[in-house]
Order: structure tokens, then sequence, then C-alpha cells
């Protein structure tokens, strides 16, 4: 650990973070600020659900939606699949900096030149990333809780805990991989290019699975199939698989990146 | 002390199936300052880059303080200066950010900070985007510099520098040496060099190919010989004339010969008619460079 190294890393960033940040805060103080209105008017979100094809309905995460609960309402229009994407854009520009991006600009040659390892390096940065998305998911629960309480919507404090963990790892399996393709590669492009490319993929595979049962079996490859935020605002709970591939992910990830680094020419 | 501050044994470097550097083999001793010759693309900057854990050999040993170079050598680092070929920084900051990255990295401000930025004229408050090349030549001088290591590691140092500023960076390095550092300096300006290295390794296509002290090196070097005669000199003298690599004529008794060998035997041969005039002239370290890369080697990419 570089005090140093991590220091500069989040202060690098910092600007990035803010406007994050902001748009997290917007966009989620936005949709709680709306739930009552919503709440007050099923009937007519019945109708409009009604109206949408099969496929439609795929795209925002299966048949079944439920705007009546808090978690189902936050679940579709924010946390499932425009939060994903909003964390996604911060931290895979992060972390393919942090290395491949570093590497290609000859600010790593400027810090490996001095009396710092690889290692030291590599850890320092990914603990750098490991504090802006916890930063990320600690706006995300603060501006859903702090706006439940002015627009008296019920947003249970534990609900925010549990996905302030579960949104964290989550960022963190997303920011690992990135990290592990930055750690293998010269410049951000390719980590951020493959990264967001892996995202997309998995949304469709999500979407296809949802619409066809012939495709049932490309849910299972997908972040999307395991995150599901609803449940855990409304009911608490995350399914032990979702537990183990998330933690595992951000884990494996994290081990072959720092792996890779030591073994790499940084030129 | 250490027995030697660099040694290469058998450094390969391959870039997949391109070559970097290939069974580079030498040692820089205590307080040398050492020459690293070659242009662009020999595989200088491959063999710094080995020396400072940023390139994976593919084959042979490269020691530092006679401790083997491995992936985290942290604290052979702490001991080195260095100033890469092409210096990068970060844009958006400024160097006096970029002075405190590097204390801070060094665990303390260096104390020849402040002297430094007086005497090359660096003004540490720009961001590094608004800099000129020579004033980020300068910071990476400075940073190279202001921990005082024992050996500085100097790719092409007096890149972008005026004149008055690579005058003041040779004062510097000069006054190091004095305390105790050794420099290796790689370079392909090679009146800098001949200026302040007393030992020099030639790199051609990845290896070394004369490795010796400046001084032996121009000794052994071409010399050119011009001599005026007091009368014509006639085709059989000149047809007759040993030791010499080529002749020329110039005006009506002038001849211009170029002796790489037994200067002494060939002047004798030279002086048995009457000489009106005679200067000899030794070759510039450019010169001794050039007979080993037959004026070819030009261009290519920075390896």
């Amino acid at each position: 650990m570089s005090l140093t190294v991590f220091r500069s890393m989040l202060q690098l960033r910092r600007v990035s973070l803010i406007w994050y940040s902001i748009g997290l805060a917007a966009y989620g103080w936005f949709i709680v600020a709306f739930f009552p209105l919503i709440e007050e008017n099923l009937d007519y979100m019945q109708a409009i659900e009604d109206v949408f094809t099969e496929e439609m309905l795929a795209v925002f995460g299966g048949s079944g939606l439920d705007f009546s609960t808090f978690g189902g309402f936050v679940g579709v229009e924010y946390m499932s699949l425009i939060w994903v994407f909003i964390v996604a854009a911060a931290v895979i520009p992060f972390a393919g900096g942090a290395l491949g991006g570093a590497v290609d600009d000859g600010t790593m040659e400027l810090t490996l030149s001095q009396p710092v390892s690889r290692t030291q390096v590599a850890l320092t940065r990914y603990l750098a990333l490991v504090v802006y998305a916890g930063a990320l998911n600690l706006v995300t629960v603060a501006t859903l809780y702090v706006p439940g309480l002015l627009h008296d919507v019920d947003v249970q404090l534990d609900a925010m805990a549990l996905l302030f963990v579960i949104g964290w790892l989550v960022t963190l399996a997303i920011g690992g991989f990135a990290y592990m393709v930055s750690a293998l590669s010269t410049g951000s492009g390719r980590a951020v290019g493959v990264s967001l490319g892996v995202i997309g993929a998995m949304w469709l595979a999500d979407v296809l699975g949802n619409i066809s049962e012939r495709f049932d079996w490309l849910t299972h490859i997908s972040l999307f199939h395991y995150w599901r935020p609803d449940q855990v605002i409304d009911d608490l709970t995350v399914s032990g698989e979702a537990w183990a591939i998330f933690g595992v992910a951000a884990a494996l990830f994290f081990v072959v990146a720092i792996w890779a680094f030591r073994r790499r020419d940084v030129v | 002390m250490s027995s030697t501050v660099i040694r290469c044994d058998g450094l390969t470097k391959y870039y997949g199936k391109s070559r970097g550097i290939e069974e580079l083999t030498f040692e820089v001793r205590p307080g040398q300052v050492y020459g690293f010759l070659g242009p662009n693309g020999a595989g200088k900057t491959t063999t710094i880059r080995c020396l400072l854990s940023m390139l994976r050999p593919t084959g042979g040993r490269a020691f530092l303080f006679d401790e083997e170079v491995g992936v985290d050598g942290r604290e052979l680092r702490r001991r080195i200066g260095y100033v890469p070929g092409d210096v990068s920084f970060f844009a958006k900051q400024t160097g006096r950010w970029t002075l405190d990255y590097i204390a801070g990295l060094r665990g303390g401000p260096g104390p020849a900070e402040a002297e430094l930025c007086e005497r090359l004229e660096f003004d540490p408050s720009r961001r590094v985007r608004e800099l000129s090349k020579g004033n980020k030549q300068k910071l990476a001088l400075v940073i190279a510099l202001m921990h005082e290591p024992e050996l500085l590691m100097l790719d092409e140092p007096t890149s972008g520098l005026d004149p008055l500023n690579q005058q003041m960076v040779f004062d510097i390095l000069e006054e190091r040496v004095a305390e105790g550092a050794t420099v290796f300096l790689s370079s392909h300006i090679l009146p800098e060099v001949e200026r302040v290295c007393e030992r020099v390794a030639i790199i051609r296509d990845g290896a070394v190919v004369a490795e010796e002290s400046v001084e032996a090196l121009l000794s052994k070097a071409i010399r050119t010989v011009h001599v005026t005669y007091a009368e014509p000199v006639p085709d059989e003298f000149v047809a007759g004339l040993a030791g010499v690599a080529s002749v020329e004529r110039f005006g009506d008794n002038g001849l211009r010969a170029s002796v790489t060998e037994n200067i002494g035997g060939t002047l004798l041969g030279i002086l048995e008619l009457p000489v009106a005039d005679i200067t000899v002239e030794h070759a510039s370290l450019e010169e001794v460079f050039l007979q080993y890369y037959g004026h070819a080697e030009e261009g290519g990419g920075q390896r």
C-alpha cells in the first residue's frame, strides 16, 4: 500500500466522482419523488403494462413488473438496468486508466522508476477503485433513503444497508473485470471497450433469455439475472447464488489482475 | 561498497519475434561516467528498462549494486535517479504536484529540489500540459537528481534543452560524479558523451560491438594525415605508402591519408620525401561511432 499512489488516484478522479454522484443523486431523488404518484395510480400503471408486449417487458427485466412496491418500482426504473450502466460508466474508465492507461501515457513508468513495487501499485490502485465504488454506492443508497424521508416513502434503512453491500460487490465485479483487462493491455481503450461490450452482451443475453424459453440458459451467464435490487429493497434478500457469483467474480478478477500486472512489460 | 553498479550478463530481450537486445554483457563500476551509444532502435532504451524492471528479460541477467534485478526491486530503485528518453507526467497536474508525488513515493522531499529548480530555471507552478519540451525535460532532470541518488540513469538527458541548459546539466553531472555518483548515459549526441564519459559501449542491432575507455577507442580510430610536400609527389611513391586505409591528392603537392593502425610506421613512410607542412587530425568519437555503423544506420523506432 502506498498512500501517495492511493491519494493521487482519487485526486485525479475526484471530478468524475463528483459528476457521477450528482447524476446518481438526481436520478435517485427523481425516482423516489415520483413513487407516491405511481402508488396512487396503480390501475393506470397496470393498464400501461398491459399495453407492452412480452418482449418489451423482457427488456426491463421480465414479466410480472410490480410497481406497487418501492423495490419493484425502483428496480425497474432505476437499479436493475440504468444504475448498472451508470456505475459501469464510472468504474470502467477508472479501472482502465489505473494500469493499462497509465502504461500508455507513461505515468506508470514515472511511478515504477521510484522505490515502489508493482504489487504495491496494483494493490493500491485497486484499493482506490474499491473506495471509489464504495462512494458511488453510498451516494446511491443515501439518495434513495433521504428523499424517502422527505417524500413520505417508506425506505427501510436495513434494506439500504444490504443494497449498499451487494451493490458495492456488483460494482467491484464490473470494475474488477475492467481492472483485469487493463492489467493485460496498454491503453485504457481496450479495457473500456471490452468491459462495456461484455455488460451490453450480458444485458442482451438476459433479454433473449427472458423472451424465449429456448434461450433461457443465456440468463444464467448474465449479471442482470442475479442482480435483483427489487428483492433486496422489498424482502431484504440476496440469494446465495448472487453472493457467490459477485463475490467470486470480484475476487477472481482482482487476483488475475495483480498476477498479470506483475508479469507484464511496462512499455 | 558494491564492486559494480550495473552488470549485464548476456541480457536478452525479444518483443515477440522482434529483437530488442541480444546477449548484452558489460559492467559499470562505481564512480564511472559510462556512455551507452547507439542510434534510435539499437536497444539503449530496452537495456535501461530491463535494468529498471520495466521489462522482463527474455534471457540473461541484470544486476544493480551487485544485486540481481527482479520485478519488485523497490529498494534498488531508491538508489537510482532516472530520466527516460520520452518523458511523461500527469498532464493536468502542475510541476509542483509532480515533485510532491515523487517526494511522497520516496518518503520525503528531495534535498536538492529547490537548488535544481533555480539552476535549471524551472518554474514548478505551471501545469505540465502547458510546459514546452525543454521544460518537461527540466522537470524530469529535477526528479532524477533531487534525491541525490547514487546512480543516475539518463536516457538522452539533454533532449530539448538549449545550449546553456545543456551546459548546466553537464556541470551538475560533473559535480555529482565528484561527490561519488555513477552515471549511465545513453545518448546519440556524441560530443557530449566524449566530453563527460570515461568509458563507452557502442550498441548495434541490440548487441555491444565495442566497449572500452573513450581514450582507447579514440586511439584505435582513423587519423587523417594532411601532408604538403616541398615538391610534386610521384605516383609510385603514393602507391607504395604502407599502412594507409585510403589516400587522395590535393593541390599539386598535397596528400590526404587515412591511417587506422601503426601511425608511427606510416608517418615514417610519409616523411621519406621533403615535407613543407603536416597535420594529423584525431578522429572524434562521432567518427569512431560512424566507423562502427558505416554511416548507414539512421532512423528506426525507439527500442
